[in-house]
C-alpha cells in the first residue's frame, strides 16, 4: 500500500511538468500587454520608452529561453516569480487567497457528500416509488443548472430575506458564524451539481451492486438486511462513486471561478479570472500550476481511496 | 409460531414441500417459473435437481428462503415445512433467522458469489457471529476449523486474504465453508461445479458429499450434468417446463426413466465410457415459452409418442416399476417399454472414417505461442512473465477428420486455435494447410478454406445484423456470389442445412435461442464452403439436448461434405464422440494423443486417466463401484511451470526423475503418443 | 516621442493675483462616526498615485493622500488650497509660489515641509530609475523647483503653461514624504505613508481596503471611522443587500430600475456628465478610410437625435450628439452649428441617403471593415450593437471582434483594427485636454488614428496661445469644424455618469469626473 502510494505520488511529478511546460508555452501565444494596460488602459500619455522601460524591468523583454529556465528553475523552490500587476510574488498572491477556495471546496464536497449519500441510497432502496422520482428530478436539476445561475437565485433568495453577509472573507476560525453565512450560499451553488452527480452514481452503483450475487449470498446466510445493505452493499457501490466524486472535483474548480464571482468571493477562481483579464502571464502560470496539482492531488487521494476499498487495486502489486 | 422458540424437532422428513409456485410479474407479462412443484427430503438424503436452463429448477431453491427479489417474484404453496414447522408465511427476517444456520446456501458461480471486498475470514465469520453469537475469537478459530475442513491450505494465513487471491476452485471451497459453519440441516447448493475443471469439480463433490454424510446434513443439489447425478444422488428430481416430471432414486432414473423427456434427456448425452455407436438421441425443438405454456402435458410439442390424451395435463403419480418413483405422464408404461428407440434419429450410423494414407489438410509442427505479460509496473522497474500458453505442439489433421482437442481451462487449447488460424501470431513453428506454408502474409490466401465457430454464439454475431446479411456478408466480402438473388438462395440454402427456417433471415440474433444461434455461427462458417472448421467450444454454452442436436448437425456436415474439424472442448464425453483422434493439453504441452478408441480405453498418460477418472459417467451403478483417484492441488501457475513435466506436481505417480526432464512425446503404438517417461513404448 | 509640454505654449497673461484660503480651517461634520462601505470594480495594479491613471488605484488611495491644491466640488472648477494655505502666480506666468499650511504631520507622524512637496513634484517630472510617472510631461515645462523655508515652495516654469494650475489640483499628484521617498524610490508602489483625511490600515488583494480615520487631518472634515472598500463584480446586489453603501464610479440605467424597485427611498442618486467621451477612430492605415467621403459616410449613417436617447436609457451614455467638446461648455460648438456637420443633422433619412450616394461615389458600397470592441457590457456592447444596426441600415458589412482588454487594448495601439471603440478622459473642459487626441499623430500617443494634420496642429497651439476668450473660442471652434469633417475620429457621445448612495450617506458631491472627489472629505452617515 506504501508502495503503491509512493508509487502514485512520483508519477505526480511528470505529469505537473508537463503542465508547467504547456503552460508556460500556451501563455505565450495569447496575445496582450500586461504594461501597456497598466498604464494606458485608462486612458493617459505613456511614452513608448517609458512602456519599455517597464517591460525590461518585469523582466518581459528576456529571451524567451532565459524567462523558461527562471520559470523552471523557480518551481521546484517554490518560486512562481512575481504578479506582473502587483509585483508581490506569485505565492503570495494564491497563498492569500486559496484558503477560501480550498474551504470552499472542502465545505461544498462536504455538503455534497452529506446529501449525496442518503440522497442516493434512498433513491436505490425505494427504486420506483414517489421518493426515487423526487429525488432523481432534483439531481437532474443538478446536472442542467449551471453554477453561476444559480448563485444568482440564491442571492435573490436572501435578499428578500433581508441583507447580504459582509463582504471581505472572515476566517472561520475568528468568527464561524459569519464565515458560515458567507461560504453556505457559494458551497450550494457549487455543490449541488457535485450532490446530484454523485447521488446518481451512488443510486445507480447501489442498484447494480445489489443484484449482484454475493448480496444473494450475504442474504442466503443469514445476515440483517442493515448489514447486507451497509457492509455488503454500500462499500462496493462506493467504488465508482469515489472514482465521481475525484473526477467532479474539476467541475468544482471550474464552478469556483464563476461562483465565486457571483458572491465577490476573494479566491483563486476570482483571481484566475482576473488575472486573465490582465494578461498576468506569471500569475497564471502559477495558478494553473496551483489548480493542477490540487486536481493531481484529489485523484491521488481517490486512487488511495479506491485502494484501500478495493483489496484488487491493493495487492496488485 | 414464535421465531426465537424454534428447535430441532429431528423429524425425519427435514422438508416437505407441497405445491409450491413462483410466478414473476414482469411489467408486461407474468412468468410461472415453477408451478405447483411438491417434493420431500429426508434428514441426511442427497437429491438431485435436474433439467435444463430454464425449467425452474434455480428458482424452485430460491423460493425456499425467499431469495428471489420480493417486488417480481411471488411465492405461493399449500405449506412448505421445514423440520415440523410450517415456513410457508414467514416473513423474510423470520426466515432470517434459518438463513444460513439451519438452511444453507452454496451457489454456481464462485467467482462472483464472494464480496470482493471483503476477507475470506469475514465471510466465513458473519454467520457465526449473527446466529450463533460468537466472540470475533471464537469466530476465528471455527473459521479456520471450517477452512481446513474443506481442504484450505494454510488456513490461518489465507483467512486474511481477498476473494481475488483465490482460485475458483478454492473459493468454491470458501463457499462450503460458509454454508458449513452453523452446521445446517439442509444445504441448497445451485450448480455448485458447473463452473469448475472436471478434475476440480471432482475435488469439490467429493467434499461435499463427504462432510454432509459425515455430518448428516441434507443436500439439494441442482445440475444440468446428469453424470454428477449418478455420481452423488440418492433420488432425482427431474424438472421440466417448472414442473416436475420425474422423480425417483437415482437408479430409478437412470436405469428404468418412465418419462420420455428424461430418456431423451439420458439418451442425448454422449459417454465417456462408451464409444460413439451412432447419433445422438435429440429431442426435437425447444422448451415451451413459459409465458403461454401450454395446457396439457408440457413435453407434448416434443414427444416422439404424443397422443390425443397428452392435451390434458397429466398429474404426478406413483410410478409403478419402484417405490417412492413418481412419473408424469399419460403414456408411460409405452415409454418404459419403447426407451430411446422412440427417438428415431437414435439409429446406429457408422462414424465416417478419414483415409489414413490421404495427405494431411493441416499440419502443425513445434508451434509455439508465448505472451509476454506485465506483471507489475513500478515507477522504475517493471517485471514481466512470459506465459508458454503453447508449447511444442506437433499434430496433423487428415481430410475428414475430426481432431478433439481436451484439457482444463489454461492448457492453450485455445491458444492452439487461435495460433493457426493467426488471431494470435505464433511466436514459432510451421503450421501448414493445404500445403502452403502459413504465415500472417499468406493467410488471407486460405481464410476461405480455414473457418471457426466459438463458444458464445451470441457475442460471436453483430446484434444489429439480421441473420440473413449475417449470412450474405462473407459471400459478398470474398466475393463468392456475385448477384444479390443467388446470394439469397444461397443463404436459404445454408439455412436449411443447419436445420434453420428460411424465414428465420429476417430475424436478429436476439430473436434465436442459444442453439439457434450456434447454428447460425454453424452457417456462416459454412459459407465459404471451409474444408476445415476450428470448433472452439462450441456446445459447452447449451443444454445437454440442444448440445446434442449441434452434435448431430457437425457430423453430418462432416459425412457430406467431408470437411475436417479441430473440436476445442473441455468436455471429456462430447470429445469422445465427435472425435477419431484426441489430443490431451496440460500447461501448454500434449500429453497424450491416440485415436479416440485407445484413448478412452486404454489411457497411458496419469494425467488422461486422472481426467477421465475426475469425470462422473451417467449411470450410477458404474459410478457406485467406480474408484477414483481424484488429482491432488491445482494447475500450478503458467508463468512459473514446474521443472521437468510440467503434470510432475500432481501427478501419483511421482518420481523425483519426472523434475528433471521434459518427456518427449513417444510412441505408444501407430496411432498412441504418450509424454510420460513411465510409460514405455509398447513395442519396445 | 512628442508630448503635452509642446502644446501648453499658451501664455496666461493673468496679473499676480493672490488667492486666500477658501476653505475654513475645520469644516463641519453634522455627524461623525460609523464605517463608509464602497466598492470598487477594479484592481488596484499598484498604489503610487504618480505611476497611474487607474480610477481604483484613485478610490482606494486618494484617502490616505494631499495635493497642493484641490477643487471646491459645489464650484466646480473653482480651485482651493489643500495642503497650499496660500498661492501666487507671477504675472508673466513663469512663477507659481506656496505656503503650505503649518502643522501639517503625515499619518506616521513626521511633519509635511516644503522639501516633501519639491520631491514629490520632481519624482514625478523626472522619476528616478524604476519609477513610472505617467505625468512626467505634464511638468515638462517646470524647470526648477524650490524650497526657500519649510512652508514655501516656488515653481519656475520655462514657459507659460494655461493648465498647470490644475495640475497642481489633480487628484494624482499627491505629496510623498521625503523620508520615504529616500528610503527607496519604489517605496510607494507597495506602502502608504501620506496627510490625507483617512489612514491605510490594510489591503487584502482582491477583496478589501480598509482605512481609519486620521486624527490629525489638517482640514478636519473626515466624519468616519473609516472607510472599507470592497472589490466588487456587480454593485446591485452588493448595495441592495446592504454589502456596500455606494460605488463612485457609476451606475447602468437598468441597475437603477433594480435599485429604487428594492431599496425605494434608500437610496439616492447624483447625476453629473461625466468628461469622457466615446469616440471610433478610424485606422489611416485601412484603405478605404483614406477617402474623407468613406469616413463621413460612416458618420453619416448614425442617427444620433434618435439613437442616443434611446442608448441613454439602457447605458451610461448622454441622450443627445456632442461635438469633442463637451456640449454646454464655454468652448463647445453651439448645437445649431453642430447640427450642420456632416454626421449631426436631425434628417437622418436624407443624411442616409446622401451617405450611400457618397460610399456609392467612392466606390464603398457594402463596405466590409472590422470594428474593434472590448468585451465590457457597458457601454462597449451596447454602443457596438447601436453602431453595428446604424451602419448596416446604410448597407456597409461592419464585422464586430471583441476583445478583453488586454488585446483590445493592444490592437488599438498596433492599428489592428479598421474601426475601433475609443474614448477621451479628461476632467476639465478645457480644449487643450479635450482636443489633445485629435492632433497629428507624431505629437500625441492617444491618436490611434495614426493621421498627420498639420493645420489643426497649428489651430491647435494657436488656441493655447491666445488668452482672449472670445478670439481663442473661434480658433476652437474652427478646430472643431475641421476635425469633425475630417471624420477620422467620430464622436459618440459623452458618458452620463449617475452615482447611486445608500441614503444614510451625506455630503457628498458628485464631481465631472470619477477620478475627482474621492477622498470623503465632509461625507458623512447620517444612521
Amino acid at each position: 500500500m506504501l508502495k503503491y502510494a509512493f508509487n502514485r505520488i512520483l508519477l505526480m511529478i511528470p505529469t505537473l511538468i508537463a503542465v508547467a511546460i504547456i503552460v508556460f508555452l500556451v501563455l505565450r501565444v495569447v496575445p496582450g500587454d500586461i504594461v501597456e494596460l497598466k498604464l494606458t488602459a485608462e486612458g493617459g500619455e505613456v511614452s513608448m520608452e517609458q512602456i519599455e522601460a517597464e517591460k525590461k524591468r518585469l523582466g518581459l523583454n528576456d529571451p524567451l529561453h532565459i524567462q523558461f529556465y527562471n520559470y523552471m528553475i523557480g518551481i521546484p523552490q517554490g518560486d512562481l516569480g512575481i504578479s506582473l500587476w502587483t509585483e508581490k510574488p506569485v505565492a503570495e498572491e494564491i497563498g492569500s487567497r486559496i484558503g477560501l477556495s480550498f474551504q470552499l471546496a472542502i465545505f461544498s464536497t462536504i455538503l455534497a457528500v452529506l446529501l449525496a449519500f442518503p440522497l442516493g441510497t434512498l433513491s436505490a432502496l425505494f427504486r420506483g416509488t414517489f421518493l426515487d422520482y423526487v429525488i432523481r428530478i432534483i439531481t437532474i436539476g443538478g446536472i442542467a443548472v449551471p453554477a453561476f445561475w444559480l448563485g444568482m437565485l440564491l442571492i435573490m433568495l436572501v435578499l428578500s430575506f433581508g441583507k447580504l453577509p459582509p463582504l471581505g472573507t472572515v476566517s472561520f476560525f475568528v468568527d464561524p458564524l459569519t464565515n458560515f453565512n458567507q461560504m453556505i450560499w457559494p458551497a450550494i451553488s457549487v455543490g449541488y451539481r457535485y450532490t446530484s452527480v454523485v447521488a446518481r452514481m451512488l443510486r445507480s452503483s447501489i442498484l447494480e451492486v445489489l443484484s449482484e450475487d454475493y448480496i444473494r449470498t450475504a442474504r442466503a446466510k443469514g445476515l440483517y438486511e442493515r448489514v447486507v445493505i451497509v457492509k455488503h452493499g454500500m462499500r462496493n457501490a462506493l467504488l465508482p462513486t469515489v472514482t465521481v466524486i475525484g473526477l467532479e472535483f474539476a467541475f468544482l474548480l471550474g464552478g469556483l471561478v464563476v461562483t465565486e464571482s457571483v458572491f465577490n468571493l476573494n479566491g483563486i477562481g476570482k483571481l484566475f479570472i482576473d488575472s486573465v483579464i490582465r494578461n498576468d502571464l506569471n500569475l497564471l502560470q502559477g495558478l494553473v500550476l496551483t489548480v493542477a496539482t490540487a486536481f493531481v492531488l484529489v485523484n491521488l487521494i481517490v486512487d488511495l481511496c479506491y485502494a484501500a476499498l478495493d483489496p484488487r487495486i491493493r495487492y496488485q502489486s | 409460531m414464535s421465531v426465537s422458540k424454534i428447535k430441532k424437532y429431528n423429524n425425519d422428513v427435514l422438508l416437505d414441500v407441497l405445491n409450491l409456485s413462483v410466478t414473476f410479474e414482469l411489467k408486461n407479462a407474468s412468468v410461472k417459473a415453477v408451478d405447483n412443484i411438491s417434493f420431500k427430503i429426508k434428514r441426511g438424503e442427497f437429491l438431485a435437481v435436474v433439467g435444463e436452463s430454464g425449467c425452474g429448477k434455480s428458482v424452485s431453491a430460491l423460493s425456499i428462503l425467499k431469495l428471489l427479489p420480493p417486488k417480481i417474484a411471488k411465492i405461493e404453496s399449500t405449506h412448505l415445512i421445514f423440520d415440523g414447522v410450517d415456513i410457508s408465511n414467514w416473513t423474510t427476517s423470520q426466515l432470517r433467522e434459518i438463513r444460513g444456520k439451519r438452511i444453507s446456501m452454496i451457489f454456481q458461480e464462485p467467482m462472483t458469489s464472494l464480496n470482493p471486498v471483503l476477507t475470506i475470514g469475514d465471510q466465513i465469520t458473519e454467520p457465526l457471529i449473527t446466529h450463533l453469537k460468537l466472540t470475533a475469537n471464537e469466530a476465528q478459530n471455527r473459521a479456520i476449523e471450517l477452512m481446513s475442513m474443506v481442504g484450505i491450505p494454510e488456513p490461518e494465513n489465507r483467512l486474511n486474504q481477498y476473494p481475488h487471491q483465490f482460485s475458483g476452485g478454492m473459493r468454491q471451497r470458501v463457499m462450503i465453508a460458509i454454508g458449513l459453519a452453523c452446521e445446517p440441516d439442509l444445504i441448497i447448493a445451485d450448480e455448485p461445479t458447473t463452473a469448475l475443471d472436471v478434475t476440480i469439480q471432482a475435488q469439490i463433490l467429493e467434499l461435499l458429499k463427504d462432510i454432509s454424510k459425515r455430518l448428516g446434513i441434507a443436500v439439494i443439489m441442482i445440475t444440468h450434468n446428469l453424470g454428477v447425478v449418478a455420481a452423488y444422488a440418492d433420488n432425482v428430481n427431474v424438472m421440466y417446463a417448472a414442473c416436475i416430471i420425474e422423480t425417483g432414486s437415482s437408479n430409478d432414473i437412470f436405469k428404468n426413466p418412465s418419462h420420455p423427456y428424461t430418456i431423451g434427456l439420458l439418451r442425448s448425452v454422449p459417454r465417456l465410457d462408451k464409444s460413439r455407436e451412432g447419433k445422438l438421441a435429440t429431442i426435437y425443438g425447444l422448451p415451451p415459452n413459459l409465458m403461454n405454456p401450454p395446457s396439457g402435458c408440457r413435453f407434448a410439442e416434443r414427444c416422439p409418442i404424443y397422443e390425443k390424451q397428452c392435451d390434458n395435463s397429466p398429474a404426478l403419480i406413483d410410478n409403478v416399476t419402484s417405490k417412492n418413483a413418481k412419473v408424469a405422464c399419460w403414456k408411460t408404461d409405452f415409454a418404459k417399454v419403447t426407451g430411446a428407440k422412440m427417438y428415431a434419429s437414435n439409429k446406429k450410423t457408422k462414424k465416417s472414417v478419414p483415409d489414413v494414407n490421404a495427405t494431411p489438410i493441416l499440419t502443425v509442427n513445434n508451434l509455439k505461442q508465448h505472451f509476454n505479460i506485465s506483471l507489475r509496473s513500478g515507477w522504475f522497474t517493471s517485471k514481466s512473465g512470459k506465459v508458454k500458453a503453447v508449447d511444442d505442439v506437433s499434430f496433423s489433421i487428415l481430410p475428414g477428420e475430426t481432431v478433439g482437442l481436451v484439457g482444463e481451462s489454461g492448457c492453450g487449447k485455445t491458444s492452439v486455435g487461435r495460433s493457426i488460424l493467426h488471431l494470435n501470431n505464433p511466436t514459432n513453428g510451421d503450421i501448414n494447410f493445404q500445403n502452403i506454408s502459413m504465415n500472417k502474409d499468406s493467410i488471407a490466401l486460405v481464410r476461405r478454406d480455414m473457418q471457426v465457430i466459438f463458444q458464445d454464439p451470441f457475442s460471436s454475431l453483430n446484434p444489429r445484423m439480421t441473420i440473413g446479411k449475417i449470412l450474405e456478408e462473407p459471400l459478398i466480402v470474398h466475393k463468392i456470389i456475385n448477384d444479390k438473388a443467388s446470394r439469397l438462395k444461397r443463404v436459404n440454402e445454408l439455412l436449411e442445412q443447419v436445420g434453420l427456417y428460411t424465414y428465420m433471415a429476417d430475424r436478429y440474433p436476439h430473436e434465436l435461442s442459444g442453439g439457434q444461434r450456434q447454428r447460425v455461427g454453424i452457417a456462416r462458417a459454412l459459407a465459404m464452403e471451409p474444408k476445415l472448421i476450428i470448433c472452439d467450444e462450441p456446445v459447452s454454452a447449451l443444454d445437454v439436448s440442444v448440445q446434442a442436436q449441434i452434435i448431430n448437425l457437425l457430423e453430418d456436415l462432416q459425412a457430406e461434405l467431408g470437411i475436417s474439424y479441430l473440436f476445442i472442448a473441455h468436455d471429456l464425453a462430447v470429445v469422445r464422440h465427435i472425435s477419431h483422434k484426441v489430443i490431451v493439453m496440460y500447461l501448454g504441452k500434449i500429453m497424450e494423443v491416440a485415436d479416440e478408441k485407445s484413448l478412452y480405453s486404454k489411457p497411458q498418460h496419469p494425467y488422461t486417466k486422472a481426467l477421465l477418472d475426475a469425470a462422473p459417467v451417467p449411470d450410477p451403478e458404474i459410478e457406485k463401484n467406480r474408484k477414483r483417484t481424484i488429482l491432488k492441488g491445482e494447475l500450478p501457475s503458467p508463468l512459473n511451470p514446474p521443472p521437468g513435466c510440467v503434470f510432475s506436481t500432481r501427478c501419483p505417480e511421482y518420481t523425483k526423475e519426472c523434475s528433471k526432464l521434459t518427456p518427449p512425446l513417444v510412441k505408444f503404438t501407430d496411432e498412441h503418443f504418450v509424454s510420460c517417461i513411465k510409460v514405455k513404448e509398447f513395442n519396445a | 516621442m512628442l508630448s503635452f509640454k509642446n502644446s501648453m505654449v499658451g501664455v496666461i497673461a493673468l496679473t499676480s493675483i493672490a488667492f486666500s484660503a477658501t476653505t475654513a480651517m475645520s469644516a463641519s461634520c453634522p455627524k461623525t462616526g460609523g464605517i463608509l462601505k464602497y466598492g470598487v470594480k477594479a484592481e488596484p495594479p499598484t498604489y503610487d498615485m504618480h505611476g497611474t491613471n487607474s480610477y481604483a488605484v484613485n478610490h482606494y488611495v486618494a484617502q490616505h493622500y494631499s495635493t497642493l491644491l484641490t477643487f471646491d466640488w459645489k464650484k466646480f472648477p473653482k480651485l482651493e488650497g489643500d495642503i497650499a494655505d496660500s498661492w501666487t502666480q507671477s504675472s508673466d506666468g513663469l512663477t507659481y509660489t506656496f505656503k503650505l499650511k503649518k502643522g501639517i504631520k503625515f499619518h506616521d507622524g513626521t511633519p509635511l515641509t516644503s522639501a516633501d512637496v519639491k520631491m514629490s513634484y520632481e519624482r514625478m517630472k523626472s522619476p528616478p530609475e524604476g519609477v513610472i510617472s505617467v505625468r512626467k510631461a505634464l511638468f515638462g515645462p517646470i524647470s526648477t523647483i524650490s524650497a526657500p523655508d519649510a512652508h514655501t515652495v516656488v515653481f519656475k516654469l520655462s514657459k507659460p503653461d494655461a493648465f498647470m494650475m490644475d495640475g497642481f489640483a489633480s487628484p494624482f499628484n499627491v505629496i510623498y514624504s521625503v523620508k520615504d521617498m529616500k528610503k527607496d524610490p519604489k517605496w510607494h508602489i507597495k506602502n502608504i505613508n501620506g496627510t490625507g483625511p483617512y489612514k491605510f490600515a490594510g489591503h487584502r488583494s482582491g477583496e478589501a481596503w480598509k482605512a481609519v480615520k486620521y486624527e490629525g487631518f489638517h482640514h478636519g472634515d473626515n466624519c468616519l471611522d473609516g472607510t472599507e472598500g470592497y472589490r466588487i463584480k456587480k454593485l446591485a446586489e452588493p448595495l441592495i443587500g446592504g454589502q456596500i453603501d455606494t460605488e463612485l464610479r457609476g451606475t447602468a440605467p437598468p441597475e437603477r430600475v433594480m435599485l429604487s424597485k428594492e431599496m425605494g427611498d434608500k437610496v439616492t442618486y447624483q447625476a453629473k456628465t461625466l468628461m469622457t467621451l466615446w469616440v471610433v477612430s478610424l485606422n489611416s492605415k485601412t484603405k478605404a478610410f483614406q477617402n474623407p467621403k468613406v469616413r463621413q459616410a460612416l458618420n453619416m449613417c448614425i442617427d444620433r437625435h434618435a439613437g442616443l436617447k434611446t442608448l441613454a436609457k439602457i447605458t451610461f451614455v448622454a441622450p443627445r450628439p456632442s461635438g469633442y467638446l463637451l456640449y454646454g461648455t464655454e468652448y463647445a460648438l453651439p448645437d445649431e452649428e453642430l447640427y450642420k456637420i456632416p454626421g449631426f443633422t436631425k434628417d437622418i433619412a436624407s443624411s442616409r441617403k446622401e451617405a450611400m450616394k457618397m460610399l456609392k461615389e467612392a466606390g464603398a458600397e457594402g463596405l466590409e471593415f472590422t470594428y474593434n470592441n472590448r468585451t465590457v457590457s457597458h457601454p462597449y456592447d451596447h454602443i457596438a450593437i447601436w453602431l453595428m444596426s446604424e451602419w448596416k441600415k446604410c448597407g456597409l458589412n461592419p464585422k464586430m471582434t471583441s476583445n478583453p482588454t488586454s488585446k483590445f487594448v493592444k490592437a488599438r495601439r498596433d492599428g489592428g483594427f479598421d474601426a475601433s471603440i475609443d474614448w477621451a478622459p479628461s476632467f476639465l473642459p478645457d480644449p487643450t485636454l479635450m482636443h489633445f487626441k485629435y492632433i497629428s499623430a507624431d505629437r500625441t500617443s492617444s491618436n490611434y488614428s495614426q493621421y498627420i494634420d498639420r493645420e489643426l496642429d497649428a489651430l491647435f497651439d494657436a488656441q493655447g496661445g491666445e488668452t482672449d476668450i472670445a478670439k481663442r473660442k473661434a480658433i476652437v471652434h474652427k478646430f472643431e469644424k475641421r476635425a469633425l469633417n475630417n471624420a477620422w475620429v467620430l464622436p459618440v457621445t459623452y458618458t452620463d455618469r449617475v452615482i447611486a448612495l445608500n441614503s444614510k450617506v451625506k455630503g457628498y458631491t458628485i464631481a465631472y469626473s470619477h477620478i475627482l472627489n474621492n477622498t470623503w472629505r465632509g461625507v458623512y452617515l447620517d444612521q
